[in-house]
């Protein structure tokens, strides 16, 4: 758990950190005081799973859960008839496909809602369990999270 | 308290659903289909997409198989979000509100109907929530508002977690098969005596794609409990509500209402209490509190 | 606002919003969400050729969509040919000036090569002439 106040901190520091924008397959980004976007190339297991080549990854803040929460949304590129690159939103039947085995029991992702657009949420009730509330690691929080929801599948 | 929630749970709504010209096979006169049903007003509309189909199948171009993923609702050309309780998306849509029989003079001719669109089309709305695996993504959807509720009611979702494999499944057979009993019995499982805050959906009449989860606290900082006026104070922009309304479950409601004893018989299927916001200039009609 | 003078005035409206509800719902059936299939009707040879009528129906619709899709993309070649003959125009016109103005200069040149030439001749022919004259 996470005040905002907290959160707003860790986040402009893992923004600063550039370990997202410096990564080879990070095509762009986008950064405001409370959501972070972050746009990658898909891997290959992602591809495979699902034919999308682009990942979005949304890092936000659940005022109700009080925790930082990840949305994602995937897109698939293509060339239409006038031959221009577009791109079009992927929906797959389990979202669950595209994060390795090991970890697929550990994340409930399901479609939400969020800022006037659909996009797949990696479900907060048991983040705390996950990362790990203890007071006096609270610092970096954020970077355990980030380790856990997006470095254990992106 | 009991009748209440009896009415509340008991509520239905007569819906015209016109089908998708697309879908139909094309006769001579190129009449519109229509089906008419009642739905009770606590449930989620998709739910009933199949049976809609199903009872004009004759009259599709395509197998249901084939169209059931690529439809939604609208109303008046706006996307109606499967994923708010049918009641509350009448109370955000419905134009015209009339409180009781005693205000309608021609009785004789009067009828109460909610007229919807069931449209098909390959790309989705932006908003719509495409529902790929039927009724089970549904049941999903419906239990993962009911963690975030409980979360919001007990500062965790432990309740609904340790639910039991046969409660969690009875709990949604409740809401499918209207048995209120069994809604009740677990339901209370869930929703503690004095909760830390309130679950609440604020909705703006007549946006149906704007819902905003506020946190409210059922007793606030000075030890008073959170009444409906105070919601509006810290929600609202209360300058523009001045003489609007707030309807829930298909009435108005008067304002200095405690919002735990609101929330405690006006709760939706979903764990949430869903408000509908009238703020005064966009509907002069819209009176009788 | 007290509970014991809230609970009958809310069960009051809620009363009054069934009552006006009910006012002739008989004209609206109950339907159950999960009504399934009672089969009777699907033996049927009309529900059969029915439904293979819907099939063949549906790969109309997906071969009328792949030839829409042709259309599109012909339309789209159309309109890049249109392009290309314009400009193939445009710079035709372009050569035709340039054409014309290097016609006129050579006309000119030519012109003033034989009066060049004219003088040239004038002048021998006065030479020869004075020379024969003073012999």
């Amino acid at each position: 758990m996470l005040s905002l106040e907290e959160y707003k901190t860790q986040l402009s520091q893992l923004y600063q950190s550039k370990v997202f924008q410096a990564r080879s397959d990070c095509i762009t980004f986008n950064f405001s005081t409370i959501i972070f976007t972050i746009y990658f190339k898909a891997n290959n297991r992602i591809l495979d799973a699902t034919g999308a080549s682009v990942v979005i990854l949304r890092i936000e803040y659940s005022e109700i859960y009080r925790e930082p929460t990840l949305y994602i949304q995937l897109q698939h590129e293509f060339t239409d008839v006038s031959g221009l690159l577009v791109t079009k939103l992927c929906i797959v039947p389990d979202m669950g496909v595209i994060l390795p085995k090991p970890v697929q029991s550990i994340f409930v992702i399901e479609p939400e809602q969020c800022d006037g657009a659909i996009w797949w949420c990696f479900h907060q009730c048991n983040t705390k369990y996950i990362i790990g509330d203890n007071q006096s690691y609270k610092d970096t929080y954020l970077e355990r999270w980030v380790s856990s929801y997006i470095y254990s599948w992106v | 308290m009991d009748e209440i929630k009896r009415l509340v749970w008991k509520g239905t709504l007569n819906v015209q659903i016109e089908i998708d010209k697309s879908l139909i096979i094309a006769t001579d006169n190129n009449k519109s289909l229509y089906v008419n049903i009642r739905i009770p007003r606590e449930t989620y509309i998709s739910l009933f997409t199949e049976s809609i189909l199903r009872g004009v199948k004759d009259h599709l171009r395509k197998d249901l198989s084939e169209i059931i993923t690529n439809v939604w609702f609208e109303s008046d050309g706006k996307l109606l979000l499967w994923n708010i309780p049918i009641g509350a998306l009448y109370d955000i849509t419905s134009n015209l509100r009339i409180e009781s029989m005693d205000s309608i003079s021609d009785k004789d001719t009067f009828i109460q109907i909610w007229k919807i669109k069931l449209v098909y089309g390959k790309e989705f709305p932006a908003m719509h929530i495409p529902i790929i695996n039927g009724d089970s993504q549904i049941q999903k959807y419906w239990m993962h508002q009911w963690k975030q509720s409980c979360f919001i009611l007990n500062g965790s979702s432990k309740r609904v977690m340790s639910l039991h494999m046969n409660d969690t499944q009875l709990f949604w057979n409740s809401v499918l098969n209207r048995t209120p009993d069994s809604f009740e019995q677990i339901s209370s499982k869930v929703i503690p005596k004095s909760p830390r805050n309130i679950p609440v959906v604020l909705h703006t009449k007549g946006q149906t794609d704007s819902l905003y989860h506020p946190v409210v606290p059922n007793v606030n900082n000075e030890g008073k409990n959170t009444t409906l006026r105070r919601l509006l104070d810290d929600f609202c922009d209360y300058n523009k509500f001045e003489n609007g309304t707030v309807v829930s479950q298909g009435i108005c409601l008067p304002l200095d209402l405690d919002l735990h004893f609101l929330y405690s018989v006006f709760f939706s299927c979903d764990g949430f209490l869903h408000l509908t916001i009238t703020y005064s200039q966009d509907f002069t009609h819209d009176k009788g509190c | 606002m007290d509970r014991d003078t809230v609970v009958p005035v809310l069960i009051k409206k809620l009363r009054d919003r069934d009552q006006i509800q009910d006012h002739y719902n008989e004209l609206f059936n109950e339907i159950s969400p999960n009504a399934r299939d009672d089969g009777t009707s699907s033996s049927s040879t009309t529900h059969q050729i029915l439904g293979a009528l819907k099939k063949e129906n549906t790969l109309k619709d997906q071969s009328i969509e792949d030839l829409q899709e042709r259309i599109e993309i012909m339309n789209k070649n159309i309109e890049r040919l249109n392009d290309e003959l314009i400009s193939t125009n445009i710079e035709n016109n372009i050569l035709q000036d340039k054409f014309e103005s290097l016609n006129d200069e050579y006309n000119k040149l030519v012109q003033r090569w034989l009066q060049k030439v004219q003088k040239e001749a004038d002048v021998m022919n006065a030479n020869v002439e004075n020379i024969n004259s003073s012999k």
